[in-house]
């Protein structure tokens, strides 16, 4: 396998992992009460904010990975595609309502993103 | 957290998300500036994991999570996370002043995209009716006196 589709393969891995984090977390998250004593309890006990930080813990690795196999010129902009799939999997699987005028915001940013990262 | 904010969510969820995206873009500066462009993946955690800027993005990190969870338990997950992108306006912007790169046409026109994104998603009611909100709405108590 090459550089590559290493590359390709790890930034895969960072991204499916960033999704399933944020996903997890908002899970853990519900019916905790927002003090800093209500976060730690649900950080010692929620399974599910416990296999959210597992998976940001991954992610970072992945992610160190990736930058040490692609320029982050490119890695970067490409990035932007976890707006997408947070997007769609908090509509498909946290069941949120996401107005067109959100899908606009979120489009627009992920455009906007990418713009950011390529240099010319 | 302070007393103050505990009465106001809403104004809670925004420093929250203030914070987010200062702590997000401090750590990916640091993050930028400690890990080395060359070498193995092996070569590249040993050489990361002793770096003192490197030891100070962990401890913003569990400063992030906890913000974080804050944050989370206050609105949508398809609210804030489209927020969180202005820290890529702020890490543009930092690494042409700390790292003297470039800012070129492309780049101001994806910022100008951002901040419009940003502003739509703004505008749209930030946590979604759960069935617990349903339950308690005058609709629904009507129904059930």
């Amino acid at each position: 396998m090459n550089v590559y589709w290493m590359g390709l393969l790890s930034f895969s891995g960072a991204v499916v992992l960033e999704t399933l984090g944020q996903v997890t977390m908002k899970i853990g998250t519900r019916n905790m009460s927002p003090g800093a004593g209500g976060i730690l309890r649900q950080i010692l006990t929620n399974l599910w904010v416990q296999a959210a930080i597992v998976s940001f813990i991954t992610e970072s690795i992945f992610w160190t990975w990736t930058l040490h196999l692609m320029p982050l010129i490119i890695a970067f902009p490409m990035g932007a595609i976890c707006f997408a799939t947070v997007a769609l999997c908090s509509a498909h699987i946290l069941k949120e309502r996401i107005t067109p005028q959100r899908w606009m915001g979120i489009l627009l940013i992920l455009i906007g993103v990418v713009m950011i990262g390529m240099k010319t | 957290m302070s007393i103050p904010t505990q009465r106001h969510p809403r104004l809670l969820l925004w420093l929250g998300l203030f914070l987010a995206i200062s702590l997000d873009t401090s750590v990916q500066l640091c993050w930028r500036a400690s890990v080395p462009q060359h070498g193995g993946m092996a070569h590249a955690l040993g050489a990361t994991l002793i770096k003192p800027l490197f030891l100070l993005s962990l401890l913003l990190h569990v400063w992030q999570l906890f913000n974080w969870m804050m944050v989370l338990a206050l609105a949508d997950l398809s609210f804030v996370q489209p927020i969180t992108a202005l820290s890529y306006i702020a890490v543009a912007v930092s690494s042409h002043w700390l790292f003297a790169e470039n800012l070129d046409p492309l780049q101001f026109c994806g910022i100008g995209l951002v901040l419009v994104g940003v502003f739509l998603v703004s505008r749209t009611p930030s946590i979604s009716p759960t069935s617990a909100d349903v339950a308690i709405s005058p609709c629904s108590s009507e129904a059930a006196g």
